[in-house]
């Protein structure tokens, strides 16, 4: 920790500039006398617009901010209730602290909140006429009814985000569509549903009407899940002049222009009557998952309809794994031939689950493309290094690359990859053949944050080349390297090392190669690390928890199934230790069965800490639905 | 009588951080790229007092780009930190401390572990 020199006059040094979050090391000024300070001087007016710049750690900020001095405090008073947009996504708080929280702000036009433990009262309070955007996230015990209520509450609502899960009331979830509000929002613009759980057999059923609820001002419309044949109906319907139907003809194809649907299947009709009605279109993505394959499945003629949509610039099609004959067994090269020549706009594609698309079709996209950014390929069997066998040739502006599940893509493609310098993000999730020899040209893109190198074939000699190059990642991934072990991350680590000092977020889950040794050289290198996932590591033991509890920095860790655990460790996650933990997951280890006594004892102290014991990953992004609170 | 030159009074900045600014300025000008990048990091590297006098200057002259990466430097020299840990960089004497406010309770849970 840092010394204090209070009462002891000292020349002022010169401040460093080298801090980054969290580090706490002596090249702090020393103290002279009290009162003295610079910051105190500056106008509120400006202070208040660096508060604005100190996103996204605002509100975390002038929390400390708030404690230094009297005149602060009222400063930071001040500036929090004259915000009128917080994001709370961050926090897990339960109805009484947020309650307490919310008090300090003022009239809020946006709000962003994860509602895990949060009730109905909570959520009414600051509802009303003033509120024009409003995300809530992980919905779990919020009543359908006061979510079929919000339009009615919020008539100036121009963005909509819901998330929450389907519990066993299905048909109050028919009574949200039925009866729901959203007519009311008439200045509505983006509308985002997401219902998590439920079966299969029930997509398309649980929004079932939706569309009749969509006010014309609608442009961005996010709907999980859909119902193809619903969707269908809806455009012809609703696009087409239709003298039947009292709505101006037209009017949702000119304005609604990003699409993204959660479907039961994607078909060829659905993708023509999509290109047709809204020939406006901007943004589709269409994700499915079929459990059976039906005759109509989507072959080249889909999508070939698409090129109707001269300004189209976004398109997903994906089709997740379940099992290997439901994938897009219809379309061939021939289709990614006439989108290319059609939508030569497009500057972020993904595209998952064509099986038999070759490198001719998907390098057909890449060169034809010429302002692609985004570029995703999943679970493309047929795609080797003969499709980016050029890609250096040409000038690329590529920021993200993702070849998720590509088990023919080896290292070189991805050294010809690596050649874009303007590459951000890089995932090779799955990419079984990709081995060290990318690494020397992956170390070189300066631009790089994120690199997910999970499951491929890299080894300790590949991550020394990592830690001597010019990437700043702050968002690596190495889950499922088994040939990765602890000399490996330590090299990566290395003194001189520029990613010890970028890393945030760090993914080693799944690795048998990692030890104590390993982390606890985390704990003292990584000074900027706050999300740890060390999932599935048999031989982490008590030594690397403490290493981690007593360092304080880490502030999402995932210790599931770590069975090398023993119950001793649950005493590291009492203060003062683990400072700043905000979410810990601890399912599968020998901390889970402590009894609840131990459990209720650390969460009376620790009121915003969220302790997963089943297999969520980090902050339960993908299971809180089951949770209970 | 109609003068020839045109002078501006600037009775709030230092020549040293006037300076400065035209400096930043003169850089510049001709548009960013990886110099004017390099040029920046060393040119926030300076002493709070220096920083600061900045950030009043290029508020006052209304000098977007420079406020930005002042106002930034600043900010970045306050998050991630603890009450202490702020008066200790700032200055702020301990007799004026406050030791808690309902709002730093609740979402800064470390800062008085």
């Amino acid at each position: 920790m840092e010394d204090k020199e209070t009462g002891r006059r000292a020349k002022r040094s010169v401040m460093a500039h080298k801090k980054s979050s969290g580090d706490t090391d002596t090249d702090t000024t020393s103290a002279s006398v009290a009162g003295d300070s610079l910051l105190e001087k500056i106008p509120e007016s400006i202070l208040n617009e660096i508060f604005l710049m100190l996103e996204p750690e605002t509100l975390t900020t002038l929390c400390s901010l708030a404690c230094v001095s009297r005149t602060l405090q009222s400063t930071v008073n001040k500036a929090l209730s004259s915000f009128s947009s917080v994001d709370l996504s961050a926090f897990s708080l339960d109805s009484q602290t947020f309650d307490e929280v919310i008090r300090s702000f003022g009239k809020l036009k946006k709000i962003t909140l994860d509602c895990l433990r949060l009730n109905d009262s909570s959520i009414r309070s600051f509802l009303g006429p003033d509120i024009e955007e409003l995300v809530l996230l992980k919905c779990s015990s919020v009543s359908y009814r006061l979510l079929s209520s919000i339009g009615n509450i919020c008539p100036n609502l121009r963005v909509l985000t819901l998330e929450f899960s389907v519990s066993v009331h299905k048909s109050a979830l028919f009574d949200l569509v039925r009866q729901g509000s959203l007519l009311s929002c008439q200045r509505l613009e983006s509308l985002r549903i997401k219902i998590r759980g439920g079966d299969f057999n029930d997509y398309g059923f649980l929004l079932l009407g939706i569309y009749h609820e969509l006010p014309h001002t609608i442009k961005l419309l996010k709907l999980q899940p859909a119902s193809a044949l619903e969707t269908i109906v809806f455009l012809k319907t609703f696009t087409y002049a239709n003298s039947l139907v009292p709505l101006a003809p037209m009017t949702f194809g000119q304005t609604l222009t990003h699409i993204s649907l959660v479907i039961d299947i994607i078909t060829d009709t659905l993708l023509h009557t999509i290109a047709h009605c809204l020939p406006q279109l901007v943004e589709l993505d269409l994700k499915d998952n079929p459990t059976s394959l039906r005759v109509e499945d989507l072959s080249n003629l889909g999508i070939q309809s698409l090129v109707n949509c001269k300004h189209l610039t976004s398109l997903s099609l994906v089709r997740s794994r379940q099992c290997i004959a439901s994938l897009f067994k219809r379309t061939t090269d021939m289709g990614m031939f006439l989108l290319s020549e059609g939508c030569n706009r497009l500057d972020s594609v993904r595209f998952g689950g064509f099986s038999k698309v070759s490198d001719a079709g998907f390098a057909s996209i890449l060169n034809s493309c010429s302002s692609l950014n985004k570029f995703e390929i999943q679970n493309a069997f047929l795609l080797t290094d003969l499709a980016f066998q050029d890609f250096s040739k040409f000038p690329r502006s590529l920021v993200e690359v993702k070849l998720v599940s590509c088990n023919s893509v080896t290292s070189e493609a991805v050294s010809e990859l690596a050649t874009c310098s303007s590459l951000e993000v890089l995932d090779l999730f799955g990419c079984k053949s990709v081995a060290d020899s990318c690494l020397h040209n992956i170390s070189r893109l300066t631009l790089l944050t994120t690199l997910n190198l999970g499951c491929a074939d890299v080894t300790d000699v590949g991550m020394a080349v990592l830690g001597k190059g010019n990437t700043q990642i702050s968002c690596l991934s190495l889950r499922g390297c088994r040939r990765v072990s602890d000399e490996g991350i330590i090299s990566l680590l290395g003194s001189e090392s520029k990613i010890r000092k970028t890393l945030s977020s760090l993914d080693l889950g799944h690795m048998q190669g990692v030890t104590d040794n390993s982390i606890t050289t985390i704990a003292d290198a990584c000074v900027g690390l706050t999300e740890l996932t060390i999932r599935n590591c048999y031989h982490v033991t008590d030594a690397s928890v403490m290493a981690l509890a007593f360092k304080g920095r880490v502030r999402r860790l995932d210790l599931y199934n770590c069975t090398a655990l023993s119950g001793k460790s649950f005493q590291f996650l009492k203060k003062p230790l683990f400072r700043g933990l905000q979410w810990i997951g601890i399912g599968g280890t020998r901390l889970n069965r402590v009894g609840d006594d131990g459990f209720d004892e650390i969460c009376g102290e620790r009121q915003w800490l969220t302790i997963c014991k089943d297999g969520c990953e980090v902050g339960c992004h993908d299971g809180w639905q089951f949770h209970e609170f | 009588m109609i003068a020839d030159e045109i002078v501006l009074s600037f009775p709030n900045i230092t020549r040293v951080t006037m300076s400065k600014v035209l400096e930043y300025c003169n850089i510049h000008g001709a548009g960013a790229d990886d110099e004017t990048r390099a040029f920046d990091e060393q040119f926030v590297d300076v002493d709070q007092k220096t920083l600061f006098d900045l950030v009043l200057a290029a508020h006052d002259l209304k000098i977007k780009m420079l406020y930005d990466i002042v106002g930034e430097r600043t900010g970045d020299m306050m998050k991630g930190k603890t009450p202490e840990e702020i008066r200790i960089i700032f200055n702020i004497g301990e007799n004026s401390c406050v030791d808690d406010h309902p709002l730093q309770k609740e979402l800064n849970p470390w800062a008085f572990e």
